[in-house]
């Protein structure tokens, strides 16, 4: 009889260690991935959950001043501007695909805390201006 | 055409041919009576032969494959991949491990090399039982031959062969310990394998002995992958560049989770041994352990996750998942139908007995390998379920686990002042109430010191209990026996004691590297000072260099502190020929206290100004030096 109660005792804790792991852990710290249409598709709802928002930097749309860096994330359809106060990666790059992670404020800019650069598997040489010897050369002409 | 890959692929041809017929020579050979008199007259000793064969054909590839990387073959698919004429040759070397096919070929030489000392040193021992044995190692060693024939073959024809190649995955060949984790993590998970074999043949054939077999290779196992981890979180703070060691990272986890069972099953063959309990749930931890280093290995090679372990796309995933589920359902299928007739002598006597702490430390592992199994896997299974990219954040990972790690701590204490069968309070309370009055003293000292976290407090204290109460036992024998070597006393125990101190040092170190971890950003000019904590930087140039196979950019960092200079750190960033981005390479001042990491983020190309990621880190050091000891205590228990 103890021994049942006992293991009647062990599944009612493993069951809820299960339940509270279920939902009080993972539910509330999933992080979704979306793409700028996706983001502007739940509109007013996706304000202050974090996301990642993936996409390229848009051409001719990044400026980097002392205290901030703005930017926009596109898709094809659309684009999501992004303002962040932390130093972008030596990399980063208008055209260059990208995954930046925080969430879109109330003025609709996306508030980023990290900025990454997409590690594509694919080498491709580094564009013209890019290149090491380019760098090289300016860097010994000081 | 190479010869090479005329060599490589006969041998692994020929050992899919030994592994079936070394299988089903095992299989036959249990039928046979034995005579040690003309011992190759036996089926068995056929069924070891072909093992054997196995370890010099797989070895003889794996040569044939460093030769190849060595000197520049680019005729061989693999060479072509991950080879190149400028890459220093102790990469090339290394390169072995670089990629997916190469890595599957050292793997396979690890397996074989096991299975062959395991079937060597057994080899006039219970023979029908080592049957079995012979069969399930030789039956996995096939999984991985066919693998290496079909889709993950290293020795495919380049034709016409490649002039050149474009070196292997930058961040791999970026530091020394990229040529001792893999090394270490494959002698870990693949050794898994051979108390898996045990565990099987202990279903098929009565072998009650095995835990006393398996407990060596089990032992041996544990301690490689433990030393791993902990040097794959030293290469990824070496090398990544983001001052952290560990982010729950799906392909981290891959290794922990095997290493969470692990260590569930050093702990419970020592009931079995001790107390002739828990027999079944030893076998069905062996077997959980295995699938989980497949799972592993899914995990990581077959590119369902986006990292450096992935390499590239490759078709190797569903031959592992088929894999997975054979082994699964056999395994599964003999602990059903054949565990009840394994008999289970001993009987919990008391509550208050370390078997049942024992017990308790086996839940709360697998616990804590199921909250992490669950994190891994729920982003793969939403995605292929409504196709939608989630991650689960690494709140979820501390939060749940940090009061898991808590109450193995507590465990951990205790379980030394608790004795088998039954314990009473009052020696109990002996042995533990002078450690814990220390533990409170040493957790007020740390109060006053600064540790202000609730969580911290109780790791301190948990942990110098537990410290505290091996030190005691420790001063015990000195006192009664004089200066003697513990070990010679009881190897096992104090092995252990060994690799508790380690894990005790990692977790608290883990505690406080992550509470205290301070990040800065600073810009500096050519010249320029900035303040970091109690560090002062100073710029004093940026150079560029053309390395042999790559192109470096260089900040040179004066730092000192209080106006004494300390030294220089120079973070740089390496530019390959076919990577699109670079690589950083951060640099560390490392002293037992903290670390000062700093990292290059940006430079202006006429070198007049760069930014800088500054981190201080206290206690991180101490996080290695913890692995080694686990490693060492693992392998002085034996």
């Amino acid at each position: 009889m103890k021994k049942k109660i006992l293991i009647l005792l062990g599944v009612v804790l493993i069951a809820g260690g299960l339940a509270y792991t279920l939902w009080g852990g993972l539910e509330q710290n999933l992080v979704y991935f979306v793409t700028p249409t996706e983001l502007i598709q739940k509109g007013d709802a996706a304000i202050g959950n974090p996301v990642r928002l993936g996409g390229v930097v848009a051409e001719g749309s990044l400026h980097v001043t002392e205290s901030e860096v703005n930017f926009q994330i596109a898709d094809d359809h659309h684009r999501v501007s992004v303002v962040s106060h932390v130093t972008p990666p030596q990399m980063f790059q208008e055209g260059i695909g990208a995954v930046v992670e925080g969430a879109l404020q109330k003025d609709k800019k996306f508030l980023a805390e990290r900025l990454m650069v997409k590690h594509g598997n694919e080498y491709r040489p580094p564009e013209e201006g890019k290149m090491p010897q380019q760098i090289y050369q300016q860097l010994l002409k000081k | 055409m190479s010869p090479l890959i005329t060599i490589g692929n006969g041998c692994i041809g020929l050992s899919v041919g030994f592994s079936l017929l070394g299988m089903i020579l095992f299989f036959a050979s249990r039928r046979t009576e034995s005579s040690s008199l003309a011992p190759l007259a036996s089926l068995a000793a056929w069924g070891r032969g072909s093992v054997y064969a196995n370890f010099i054909l797989i070895t003889t590839a794996n040569l044939a494959k460093v030769y190849g990387l060595l000197s520049n073959d680019f005729g061989i698919s693999y060479v072509a991949h991950v080879g190149s004429l400028e890459t220093p040759r102790w990469i090339s070397a290394i390169s072995l491990w670089s990629s997916l096919e190469g890595s599957i070929l050292f793997w396979g030489w690890i397996l074989t090399t096991y299975a062959a000392v395991c079937i060597y040193i057994y080899r006039d021992r219970d023979e029908k039982f080592f049957s079995w044995v012979g069969l399930t190692l030789l039956f996995v060693e096939l999984f991985f031959f066919l693998l290496l024939a079909l889709p993950a073959n290293p020795f495919l024809p380049v034709i016409p062969a490649a002039m050149n190649g474009p070196g292997p995955n930058p961040l791999l060949q970026n530091h020394w310990l990229m040529s001792i984790h893999p090394p270490f993590l494959y002698i870990g998970y693949i050794g898994f394998t051979v108390p898996f074999a045990f565990a099987i043949a202990s279903l098929l054939e009565t072998g009650e002995e095995w835990i006393s077999w398996a407990r060596p290779w089990i032992l041996f196992a544990w301690s490689f992958l433990s030393m791993a981890i902990v040097l794959g979180g030293w290469w990824s703070y070496a090398v990544l560049g983001w001052g952290g060691y560990w982010a729950w990272d799906p392909v981290e986890n891959a290794s922990f989770m095997p290493w969470l069972t692990g260590t569930a099953l050093v702990h419970s063959i020592i009931v079995y041994e001790k107390r002739k309990m828990l027999h079944s749930w030893n076998v069905m931890l062996a077997i959980l352990t295995f699938l989980l280093t497949l799972l592993g290995t899914f995990l990581t090679r077959s590119g369902v996750l986006d990292s450096v372990h992935s390499f590239t796309e490759s078709h190797v995933g569903p031959y592992f998942l088929v894999f997975i589920g054979i082994t699964l359902v056999l395994s599964m299928t003999l602990l059903l139908w054949k565990s009840p007739q394994s008999q289970e002598q001993g009987k919990v006597q008391s509550l208050f007995s370390l078997e049942v702490l024992f017990l308790f430390n086996n839940l709360l592992f697998l616990s804590f390998c199921f909250i992490v199994f669950l994190g891994t896997l729920y982003p793969l299974i939403v995605e292929a379920i409504k196709g939608q990219r989630i991650s689960v954040g690494e709140p979820y990972f501390n939060q749940m686990t940090v009061p898991i790690v808590g109450m193995i701590l507590l465990l951990m204490g205790i379980g030394l002042a608790t004795p088998w069968k039954k314990g009473s309070f009052r020696s109990f309370l002996n042995l533990s109430l002078k450690p814990a009055v220390v533990a409170l003293l040493i957790t007020g000292c740390s109060f006053f010191r600064g540790a202000r976290n609730l969580w911290l407090m109780v790791v301190i204290f948990l942990a110098s209990f537990a410290f505290l109460i091996m030190l005691f036992e420790v001063a015990r024998i000195f006192r009664q026996q004089g200066v003697t070597n513990l070990f010679a006393t009881n190897r096992r125990r104090y092995g252990g004691f060994v690799s508790h101190l380690g894990a005790l040092i990692i977790i608290v170190a883990i505690a406080i590297s992550s509470l205290y971890k301070k990040d800065h950003e600073i810009t500096l000019q050519k010249g320029e000072s900035g303040q970091i904590g109690r560090y002062t930087l100073t710029l004093q140039g940026i150079t560029a260099e053309q390395a042999a196979q790559r192109f470096e950019i260089k900040a040179i960092v004066q730092v000192s502190e209080k106006g004494k200079i300390l030294g220089e750190l120079t973070p740089q960033m390496n530019f390959y020929p076919m990577s699109q981005q670079p690589i950083g390479s951060p640099a560390v001042r490392s002293t037992p206290v903290e670390d000062l990491y700093l990292t290059l983020i940006s430079f202006e190309q006429d070198g007049s100004k760069v930014s800088i990621r500054a981190m201080i880190s206290p206690a991180v050091s101490w996080i290695w030096i913890g692995g080694v000891l686990v490693m060492i205590g693992g392998l002085i228990a034996l």
